[in-house]
């Protein structure tokens, strides 16, 4: 990834902020009524297809969002949960290791990058660090810190978290979303889950 | 500017405007103050030892296993637990695996869909525990709270499970060896006060030296060993047992000898391998006692078998061998001849006289020798119980009861780890139900299913193959102080168990689990499964709770040990997502129900008295171990012989101990997690032979082993001084309190009461032995049995490298081409995981073992797809291995490798549709008449190639 981009990339931070919160825990009916505001006028690329999808679910729906709540929150388990096999592990480890097991070798460096960027996970040792939406909170954290430090105009700060943002979204995240994205993409009918795969996918995709 | 970038900031600012997302803050991570920083970079990247207990078969090893950064990265064998001494298989080397499998129960979820359908959402604990809470307290008020059901699972650890239900109100819990080998262990419980019967080969063993020093002792003294129906170097839950057969027949000399229908691993390295029919091991036992009886002679040194000593340790033997010889002057019906005479036997079991009388012979004259039996046979057949009598009286009769290098029963000699912790003493609660009318006040005990139930009232050990039953029909209570009441089974909480597949044929439990009432309500109102992996059963709860896995939580392993060790099951990680210990699921739903109201339970019984789960496994040791000082040489000779044991070994070693005479007690110092921790993770203590007798005289020392008069008792229900005494004098006094109304198991065989000393009856489906059968042997010639497979356990079989394993049970590579995730070795590249196509013939799967000639016979070979249907009209589909290494007119299927319809099982889920299901073939209905055990091993079909 070019510097240029990366530094592009503070104004996505409101994007890193939708996804994490689609992927961490099931959708509520309110982020649902903030949703069918959108609308795509022409689909050039998967963040159109994306949020059109997305946009589409939560309106088609608008009539009956109690039962749609409750139908995506048992996708969500479907899909990234289980009790049946999950089709979409949500965890980097899954995708990077030898074993397809969790809590490997990439837990433990994505654990050492939140220490770099000062944070930890809230409870340490149970939910991996490589879960989809931790790294993409982490993502969020740091567009924001940037955003900050550049007010405070702190530049070691701002070029170290900046390489530390490019390090993480070039050596983690784009090594691995697209391939969750793409089996989200391949076992799910809904059209929800479908948007928000096309937009993780293109907005972790190497540029 | 790309497309990407002009989209990032198009819906970016679209987004920004989301109060939603804008509120949402720091959902999984969070800021730590530079200090906190600090310490967390210091704190990476180094290792912590810690000393564990394996679960990934039953065989429980001893584990040292190093931890780094939350990680458990390296497993070995902790060579300080004589279970296993140091060693670690592939099984526990994978534990990883398992533990980090990304299929884990992560969350509590809750069934949205119909049972079974596998339809489920996330929700919080506090809303699972709310809704299990609110049905119970439901439940309870409506039917009472033995309506409830808990079985306690699978894998150890389920003391706070039996707490719990009985803190709740129900004597009715129950635990995986109720649908283990039940049978198997009659015998040995009647006899002994015991269990399981295995060889004197753990080693090292701890032993008392003349010096009055300790030391640790090798090598083997046994000289023979019989393993029936049981397969140790596979399926074997005792790994000493597992290398020491090897080492006794190599550096002792030791003979072996397999008797098993099917040339199974262990078979294959015995030097004698007797292939009899299926379900015959108690004939073969019986022709084995009426040879020795008849044949003794103590003149004769070549003919010497009875040890006549051992007469003073035994009481009933007059009425046990009179009783057994009563049967000589019987025809059998099948037959024709004498009972237990060898030509009966060899009509029944297939096997050639010769044989018999030379196995009979050997048995009585090498000395010390093992008879032992097992899981499979006779544990699951109908007439198991006889055969594990017979085969308790034979170890005895021939003097290698206890002795070095005979037959020990591991239940006698392990370390106590009691105290309060399982909640018995709420059983004893006084309540009151409403029966014929009249209000009716007894204790909570009285109201077990089983044990005053109509159908089996001495199964101390639970009927768990009857729970469909009940579920459909309830309870009738017919003995004890509530006989005439009647209960629903309401609610069945299953914890890392999978009884609707393995315990009776799947279509049985399902039909139960989703029966409707007349409104269209489940009648079982309550399913509740908790577990790390999502097996079938699971697939048919309202509730899945997920339950940490054997390395994130803390208990006690001492599997069949020759004498007390116990070693410590330490947290060796936190409990990943959001499961928890059985310890913390207990606190966390007590607490629950008292908050909801519940009268029952209060914090001072749980979350009050344990604050953190250390606190529940000392109170576990408190009482270790807990046995008798008593045996050669005496384990402490600086205490009184016949003094309860209590203490860790170093305070029991110094000779501090205090000794208090009216109590019979010496009170060392309580063992603890901690002293365990700081000791390798293991407590020994010394052993001892010969546990029955005076250490310095030969008498009895009335203090071993554990029956009603410290002797050896043939007779399980006599009365010696005004007291009527055996291990039946209970349940017998039961039936004669109720009028003499005979259970449902004992009309089966024609009894009126538990036998007072021999008994006799035949299994079921059996057309060799059993008149009333004999009609289906042309139709159905094939007899079924089972076998547990390598891998032991469903979980083993979801990881991938132990998956591919060619292994017993899952004998030839038969797959069809399928797609699989698995490791694989890439010359250059290492380790790299990949998407695997499997072609055909290349995975091994669960198959038909059947003799080649039959075979032959039948026009098929390996590879095939054939049908086997049995008289009931079940059928299962597989496909053929035809081997030489099986009796012709048996077939062996693996126990639990086929038709496994949890998609979590991976590759072996792939081949459901072509591996046989073992249980499919069972008669639901066949439960043995003492204990109500499934009859998993009696059973015939015939097969037709698909």
């Amino acid at each position: 990834m070019e510097m240029a981009d990366t530094n592009s990339m503070v104004d996505a931070k409101p994007l890193f902020s939708f996804l994490k919160r689609i992927f961490i825990e099931e959708v509520d009916k309110d982020l649902l009524l903030e949703l069918q505001q959108i609308t795509v006028s022409a689909e050039d690329n998967d963040l159109d297809r994306g949020f059109s999808l997305v946009g589409q679910a939560a309106r088609a729906n608008g009539d009956r969002l109690d039962d749609y709540v409750e139908e995506l929150a048992v996708e969500f388990s479907r899909l990234f949960i289980g009790p049946k096999r999950a089709p979409a592990i949500p965890f980097a480890s899954f995708y990077l290791t030898e074993n397809r097991s969790v809590m490997s070798d990439v837990t433990v460096t994505v654990r050492k990058q939140y220490l770099e960027a000062g944070l930890a996970v809230q409870n340490l040792f149970q939910i991996p660090e490589d879960h989809i939406g931790f790294e993409l909170e982490f993502m969020e954290y740091l567009l924001l810190r940037l955003q900050e430090l550049e007010v405070a105009g702190d530049q070691e700060e701002i070029y170290r978290i900046d390489k530390l943002k490019e390090t993480f979204f070039d050596e983690q995240l784009t090594t691995w979303v697209p391939d969750f994205a793409d089996l989200i993409l391949e076992h799910t009918n809904e059209d929800f889950y479908r948007g928000a795969a096309y937009i993780l996918k293109e907005t972790c995709q190497k540029h | 500017m790309n497309t990407t970038r002009r989209g990032f900031i198009k819906y970016s600012s679209i987004l920004a405007g989301s109060v939603a997302l804008s509120q949402s803050g720091m959902l999984s991570l969070k800021k730590l103050s530079p200090d906190e920083a600090k310490a967390a970079t210091l704190a990476m990247d180094k290792y912590k030892i810690h000393y564990s207990a394996c679960t990934m078969c039953p065989a429980e090893c001893g584990m040292e296993m190093w931890v780094r950064n939350g990680q458990l990265e390296k497993i070995y064998g902790n060579s300080e637990v004589p279970m296993n001494d140091g060693t670690c298989c592939a099984k526990g080397s994978a534990s990883q695996q398992l533990i980090y499998s990304p299929y884990r129960i992560k969350y509590p979820m809750k069934r949205v869909g119909e049972r079974g359908e596998g339809k489920f959402k996330r929700v919080s604990w506090d809303e699972a525990l709310d809704y299990i809470g609110k049905k119970l307290i439901s439940i309870k008020k409506r039917h009472g709270a033995e309506s409830m059901i808990m079985d306690c699972g699978d894998v150890t650890d389920r003391n706070p499970y039996y707490r719990l239900t009985f803190a709740f109100g129900s004597p009715n819990a129950s635990e995986h060896g109720s649908i283990c080998d039940v049978p198997r262990r009659h015998g040995p419980k009647l006899i002994l006060g015991g269990k399981r019967i295995e060889p004197d080969l753990m080693t090292p063993k701890l032993v008392r030296q003349s010096d009055n020093s300790l030391k640790k002792e090798y090598g083997y003294k046994n000289k023979l060993i019989i393993y029936n129906g049981w397969n140790p170097f596979v399926a074997t839950r005792i790994y000493y047992e597992n290398r020491g057969t090897v080492g006794a027949q190599v550096e002792n000399d030791c003979k072996v000898v397999v008797i098993d229908p099917a040339l199974s691993n262990t078979a294959s390295k015995a030097d004698v391998w007797l292939s009899p029919r299926a379900g015959t091991d108690g004939d073969l036992f019986g022709a084995m006692l009426r040879y020795i009886l008849d044949n003794d002679d103590p003149k004769d040194k070549n003919r010497s078998y009875i040890d006549w000593d051992m007469k003073k340790y035994v009481k009933g033997w007059d009425e046990f061998m009179d009783e057994f010889k009563s049967w000589y002057g019987k025809k059998d019906p099948i037959n024709g001849l004498s009972y237990f005479s060898i030509d009966w036997a060899a009509e029944r079991t297939g096997l050639e006289k010769k044989q018999i009388e030379d196995l009979s012979h050997q048995f009585g004259i090498i000395k010390p020798a093992t008879l032992v039996w097992g899981m499979q046979s006779p544990g699951h057949h109908y007439n198991g119980y006889c055969c594990s009598v017979i085969g308790t009286v034979l170890n005895v009769i021939t003097g290698n009861f206890d002795v070095p290098g005979g037959a020990i029963d591991c239940e006698l000699v392990k370390c106590n780890k009691g105290g309060s912790f399982t909640g018995k003493q709420f059983k004893k609660k006084k309540i009151t139900r409403e029966v014929n009318g009249k209000e009716v006040e007894a204790e909570v005990e009285h109201l077990h299913m089983d044990l005053f139930g109509h159908k089996h009232p001495c199964a101390w050990d639970e009927s768990v193959g009857n729970y469909p039953n009940a579920f459909m029909d309830g309870v009738d209570i017919s003995y004890g102080p509530f006989r005439g009441y009647h209960y629903s089974i309401k609610a069945f909480f299953l914890r890392t168990g999978n009884a609707v597949y393995t315990a009776g044929p799947s279509y049985r439990w399902e039909d139960a689990i989703k029966a409707k009432d007349a409104n269209g309500d489940y009648k079982l109102e309550l399913m509740v499964v908790t577990d790390t992996l999502a097996l079938e059963s699971s697939l048919y709860a309202d509730i899945i709770l997920p339950e940490a896995s054997f390395v994130e939580r803390q208990s006690l392993s001492d599997i069949y040990p020759s004498h007390q060790v116990v070693y410590n099951r330490d947290a060796v990680i936190k409990p990943m997502y959001e499961s928890k210990p059985p310890f913390e699921i207990m606190n966390l739903l007590a607490k629950k129900l008292h908050d909801l109201g519940d009268p029952d339970i209060k914090g001072e019984d749980f979350w009050e008295k344990y604050d953190k789960e250390e606190d529940f496994v000392d109170e576990m040791l408190a009482v270790s171990p807990g046995r008798v000082n008593v045996g050669r040489p005496l384990p402490y000779p600086q205490y009184p012989e016949g003094y309860k044991l209590y203490g860790t070994p170093d305070s029991l070693e110094s000779g501090k101990a205090k000794v208090d005479d009216k109590n019979k007690k010496v009170n060392g110092t309580p063992l603890t997690v901690k002293w365990l921790r700081e000791h390798n993770g293991v407590a020994i203590w010394p052993m001892s032979w010969y546990r029955y007798r005076k250490h310095d005289a030969d008498e009895p020392n009335y203090a071993f082993p554990k029956t009603s008069s410290k002797m050896i008792e043939f007779v399980w229900d006599y009365e010696e001084d005004g007291k009527r005494k055996g291990r039946y004098a209970k349940h017998n006094k039961k039936i004669e309190e109720s009028g003499g109304d005979v259970p449902l198991g004992l009309r089966e065989i024609g009894f009126k009461k538990f036998p007072k000393t021999f008994f006799w009856f035949e299994t079921k489906w059996n057309p060799h032995t059993n008149p009333d059968y004999k009609k289906y042997a042309k139709d159905y010639p094939f007899q079924v049995i089972g076998g547990k497979i390598h891998h032991s356990m469903s979980g083993t079989q979801m990881i991938p490298w132990l998956g591919q394993v060619k292994a017993e049970g899952t004998w030839q590579p038969l797959n069809e081409p399928f797609e699989a995730e698995v490791p694989e070795a890439v010359p250059g590249e290492g380790m790299k995981n990949m998407t695997m196509k499997f072609p055909a013939n290349s995975f091994s799967v669960g198959t038909i073992m059947i003799n080649d000639v039959d075979a032959k016979d039948l026009g098929i070979s390996t590879g095939d797809l054939v049908e086997l249907t049995n008289p009931l009209g079940k059928s299962t589909k597989g496909k053929i291995f035809a081997t030489g290494g099986i009796r012709p007119g048996v077939i062996k299927l693996g126990f639990g490798a086929g038709g496994r319809w949890a998609p979590g099982m991976g590759p072996a889920y792939k081949s459901r549709k072509y591996t046989p299901y073992h249980n499919m073939l069972i008669d639901p209905d066949a439960l043995s008449p003492i204990m109500g055990f499934p009859a998993f091993a009696d059973m015939i079909v015939n097969i037709k190639k698909v």
